[in-house]
């Protein structure tokens, strides 16, 4: 459905893109996860036609390239700089993106109530988006780049800005959009999202792509094993008897399987006042193949 | 097609959204149009009159040019008993200007001819020091009125021969004249004699080359009353409706580069439309700005002051090609700068100037000759002169073509310009 082969993004000695290639399916929902100035925006610049790669290209449906107009067509487009009007009103923008689209009459009317719907803005339709909340905004944002049911949504970071409430509403309108079978690309630094959202998912850093595929398979690839940290009350005579490194009143075991150090733990009869398990996230893939945190 | 429309709408509508554009392209021309309307005259329908004080000294002896002088176009006259009365109220600014008729005036006006140089003058003007815009048109007018007193005995052979002979008899005896002085007026007197016995004669009655109306004419061509504005806001209308051309112009190169830096340029560009679109659009809904904002003014001028029309084919004409010239000097202003302010000064710079010597400011009537060649460089000039041409001018179709064309010329080559811009600035 959409390749990108070997893409090169240079500014000046930077290179913002770095030989990126991945292959998104039809129906499959991807994200490329990294920290800021990774270079997600930039590649997805490229994939939409935005921006002319240096190097390798983007194909789309096999061989269309998005610098042909029918080929953008299809796709839709959420940037992470928010894209609409603020002096119209939510239905005029809804209205604006959907014929520009080409759609026109009864079926623009039907979306634009369809887009008015997916932001939750309904009540609010004849206000000015100047008007509007941050995340309301992005909320208008996404829904009027998917106002002409495109086959791809390209969404850039559609939750910065946005509060727990208005982003689980974000998250529910693009997994209903997923589950018609539209295509998503899917950009975020935070890895929750990634791990909800997506069902693949390509890490970048610094321009390259550093690792790419289902989250579990990332996760057992490169996150290690779930470790249990338990802080004791007090030591006990015989510290090597416990599982795992003691440090200070610190155990930490890393183990394949937790629930069993933790009962194992318990035998031992040590008060233990606090307990937790860190489960391998994409946090720690993303720590272990960077050396560092995806925010700092 | 139907693409550029859609883009066009969405801009004009934020364009209509957008209250300080709205101020630079509708209230700002009115209130120039009605600051320098009001100032040079108003309206009524008629041209303000200049208030002219006529001191008579010839005790009765100038009836003839008193009259005509009264019946001049463009004045308004009253009496004062002394030149001091007189004077007093030109200073105080009561008074436009003076007319001093010396004892020694001849209300035939046949006198110029035997004059000798060294003779004192006959009639003297005294204009306010602050209006001398007016003191030449006055002197025109009073020299009309002179002359044509001239004309009204010309065509009576009698009189003619009558005043020929008195002038004759004067160069007789004038004698600071030197013998040619004196022979080629005296050839003239025979002249003009043959001239009005001619007009006697029923067989060459169509051949009257010096009847009044032909003298009124060589003399002040230029005052031909069918051609000149009937209400000072004839003048100040066309002239400030440039300004809403220029302030659409600004609002809508200013919208290009809020789109550019907002993203929602990109936007576009990420959609099926392509830059051309996207740049017709902008330029459509300049154009129809333009049209709309200059159509409103001059409708409200000419229902509320009573601004002419003219001839609305050519008034439409003028404003189609003004409005597609500034909407080329839209796409040249929006790549000046890369911020709003940027482009929004860099257009006031660049537009100013253009604006002042071409009519913006002071109007192409009351420019002197050499701001008038200037003007030439200037598109402002060409809006006007075109709005004007169909206004006050009574331009024919052909006279119109000349500033049409500049006009589309300009457009073209304005437009081209600021895409090439676009376009090697990304690619
Ligand atoms: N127009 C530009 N000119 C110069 N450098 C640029 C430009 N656009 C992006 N860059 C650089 O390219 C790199 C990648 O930027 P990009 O916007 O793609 O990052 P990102 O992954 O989207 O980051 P974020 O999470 O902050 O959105 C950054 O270092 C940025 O400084
Ligand atoms: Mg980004």
């Amino acid at each position: 459905m959409l390749e990108a082969r070997n893409l090169v993004k240079r500014y000046g000695d930077l290179t913002a893109v770095d030989g990126v290639s991945f292959t998104i399916e039809r129906g499959e929902s991807f994200g490329l996860l990294g920290p800021n100035g990774a270079g997600k925006s930039t590649t997805i610049h490229m994939l939409v036609g935005a921006l002319a790669p240096d190097g390798g290209q983007v194909l789309i449906d096999g061989d269309q390239s998005p610098s042909q107009a029918a080929t953008r067509r299809n796709i839709g487009v959420a940037p992470q700089d928010l894209a609409i009007y603020e002096e119209l009103s939510a239905e005029e923008n809804l209205a604006f993106f959907g014929r520009i689209y080409g759609l026109s009459g009864k079926k623009l009317a039907t979306r634009v109530d369809w887009g008015l719907e997916f932001a939750g803005l309904a009540q609010r339709r004849r206000d000015r988006a100047e008007t509007f909340s941050g995340g309301m905004k992005r909320r208008l944002n996404l829904a009027c780049a998917a106002v002409h049911e495109p086959k791809i949504l390209v969404c850039d970071e559609p939750t910065v800005g946005v509060d727990p409430q208005s982003r689980n509403h974000i998250f529910e309108s693009i997994e209903a959009l997923g589950a018609q079978g539209c295509t998503l690309l899917y950009t975020t630094h935070y890895m929750e999202e990634a791990a909800r959202l997506c069902a693949r998912v390509a890490i970048v850093d610094h321009g390259k792509l550093l690792a790419l595929g289902t989250v579990d398979d990332l996760i057992a690839e490169h996150g290690g094993t779930p470790i249990v940290e338990a802080e004791l009350a007090c030591v006990p005579p015989d510290p090597t008897a416990l599982p795992g490194t003691l440090e200070g009143h610190t155990l930490r075991v890393e183990t394949e399987d937790p629930l069993p150090t933790v009962e194992q733990l318990g035998r031992t009869g040590i008060e233990i006042r606090r307990l937790r398990i860190d489960r391998p996230d994409l946090e720690r893939v993303f720590l272990q193949l960077t050396g560092r945190r995806l925010r700092d | 097609m139907r693409a550029i429309w859609t883009l066009a709408v969405k801009d004009l509508r934020l364009f209509v959204r957008d209250r300080l554009s709205l101020f630079w392209v509708l209230a700002f021309p009115l209130v120039l149009a009605l600051f320098f309307g009001a100032m040079f005259g108003g309206g009524d329908g008629e041209r303000a009159k200049m208030k002219v004080v006529v001191v008579d000294q010839t005790g009765g002896g100038a009836t003839g040019f008193l009259g005509r002088l009264a019946t001049t176009d463009g004045i308004e006259i009253d009496t004062a008993k002394s030149l001091d009365d007189a004077r007093n109220l030109v200073r105080r600014g009561k008074r436009v200007a003076l007319v001093e008729i010396r004892p020694d005036f001849d209300d035939g006006g046949f006198s110029m001819f035997g004059r000798s140089d060294d003779a004192a003058a006959t009639i003297a003007i005294g204009v306010d020091p602050s209006r001398t815009a007016e003191r030449g048109m006055l002197q025109g007018l009073v020299t009309q009125a002179l002359f044509a007193g001239l004309g009204e005995q010309m065509t009576n052979p009698a009189q003619m021969q009558a005043q020929t002979k008195q002038v004759r008899d004067s160069l007789a005896q004038a004698t600071t004249m030197t013998a040619a002085q004196r022979d080629s007026l005296t050839s003239l007197m025979n002249a003009l004699d043959g001239l009005s016995l001619s007009q006697g004669d029923p067989g060459t009655a169509s051949v009257s080359p010096m009847s009044t109306e032909g003298m009124v004419e060589s003399v002040d061509i230029a005052h031909d009353p069918s051609r000149k504005p009937r209400s000072s806001y004839d003048v100040s209308f066309p002239s400030s409706i440039v300004w809403g051309f220029m302030g659409c112009a600004t609002a809508f190169a200013t919208n290009m580069v809020r789109e550019r830096r907002a993203g929602t340029l990109l936007r576009l560009r990420v959609s099926p439309l392509t830059r051309a679109h996207v740049l017709a659009g902008k330029g459509l809904a300049c154009f129809v700005a333009g049209l709309g904002a200059s159509g409103l003014l001059l409708g409200f001028g000419a229902l509320a002051l009573g601004v002419r029309i003219g001839d609305p084919v050519l008034l439409i004409m003028s404003l189609l090609a003004a409005s597609a010239c500034f909407t080329g000097l839209m796409m040249v202003m929006s790549v000046i700068g890369k911020t709003e302010a940027a482009v929004a000064g860099g257009s006031w710079i660049m537009m100013m100037p253009l604006a002042m010597i071409g009519g913006g400011m002071i109007p192409l009537i009351a420019m002197p000759p050499w701001l008038l060649t200037a003007s030439n460089f200037s598109p402002f000039k060409w809006a006007i002169y075109g709005m004007e041409g169909a206004i006050w001018r009574d331009f024919s179709l052909a006279e119109m073509l000349w500033p049409l064309s500049i006009l589309l010329m300009i457009a073209v080559g304005a437009f081209g310009l600021g895409v090439w811009i676009s376009r090697r600035r990304d690619p």
